[in-house]
């Protein structure tokens, strides 16, 4: 089992050379991991620069341990991504320092004059306000949901990431899912009554 | 029921498709150019010598190769001046250890010591004076 780990792991040179200080090596790897990273941590915390600040941390950590690597334990990207995660919770209980999100401030700019204007504009009030009912979620409901969903690892690879069994992220989901129907279905109703009371004034 | 096939239940969750239309729609950021420069930096700073899995001389050797000329002859005095110290403060502390075997006999005891010596030699150095101030 260990064995296989450290034949199979495409990382491991990487790794041996990032322990002598190679800075290419070290390169390699943030090409491959780090907007993979940043996703799920920006869709963890819903704030950009914080996002940054994670990923960072989660790959200096690795630099700082890269010479006492042992690739029996884990595979890197397995490792790196509990880091990561790791780190996303940290910084989600630190309530009091947590980041206001402010509904549409990440999301990319709307180009005028498209045909379809309206419909990204929609699409993009939507996402904020999914975004906003995902930062509702408890933390590894979160997790589970951004792994799943939104980076579409498989269950077991999202289980393994989070330390936790499949039938223990299968339960994350179910309930994670039933909250955020719930939450967006409110807003929608909510939106709607909106949209027929000024249709009315008009 | 397999892995796979958990995973196409929750693919086929309705919630799934509308989370894959507002994931394109609004995609998650990028890392920054500014970052990956500060990460790779970080990865030739903080690479340091796997000391513990090498021998003492090899490690040493590893050390002294990434010190700056300068810097070596610098330190070169002062490993041995820690060295020295150190010898210094075994030799003080195998004194301390030593004095208190003597410093546990009393003079009679002591006299008495130096009495069974001689007798066990044969030697009656010590016959006349310490026989009796022994006794």
């Amino acid at each position: 089992m260990s064995n296989r780990l450290a034949v199979n792991d495409p990382d491991i040179e990487f790794v041996r050379r990032i322990a002598k200080g190679d800075a290419e090596a070290a390169r390699v790897l943030v090409e491959a991991y780090g907007d993979r990273l940043m996703a799920v941590a920006y869709r963890m915390l819903g704030n950009r620069d914080a996002a940054e600040d994670i990923v960072q941390e989660a790959f200096i950590r690795m630099w700082k341990h890269a010479c006492n690597w042992r690739p029996e334990t884990a595979m890197f990207s397995t490792w790196l991504h509990r880091v990561t995660i790791n780190l996303c919770y940290d910084r989600l209980r630190k309530a009091s320092t947590r980041y206001e999100h402010t509904a549409g401030d990440d999301l990319p700019e709307m180009v005028d004059g498209k045909a379809d204007g309206l419909a990204t504009l929609e699409a993009s009030e939507r996402g904020s306000a999914l975004q906003e009912a995902l930062e509702r979620l408890p933390e590894r409901q979160k997790m589970a949901v951004v792994l799943c969903h939104f980076e579409e690892l498989s269950n077991v690879e999202a289980a393994e990431f989070m330390e936790i069994s499949v039938y223990a992220l299968e339960s994350l989901l179910a309930r994670a899912r039933r909250a955020l129907r719930c939450d967006t279905q409110l807003q929608d109703d909510l939106s709607d009554e909106t949209e027929e009371i000024v249709a009315g004034a008009v | 029921m397999s892995d796979e096939s958990r995973t196409r239940m929750s693919e086929n969750d309705p919630l799934f498709d509308e989370i894959r239309k507002i994931k394109a729609a609004n995609p998650a950021p990028a890392l920054s150019s500014a970052s990956r420069a500060a990460i790779v930096h970080a990865a030739r700073s903080s690479a340091m010598p796997a000391v513990s899995r090498q021998p003492l001389g090899d490690a040493f050797s590893a050390l002294t190769d990434r010190l700056s000329g300068g810097l070596e002859t610098l330190l070169r005095p002062v490993a041995i001046g820690t060295l020295g110290l150190a010898g210094l403060a075994g030799l003080a502390a195998g004194g301390l250890l030593a004095a208190p075997a003597y410093a546990e006999l009393t003079p009679e005891q002591e006299l008495a010591s130096h009495f069974e010596f001689a007798v066990h030699l044969g030697s009656g150095i010590f016959d006349d004076q310490t026989a009796d101030g022994v006794n």
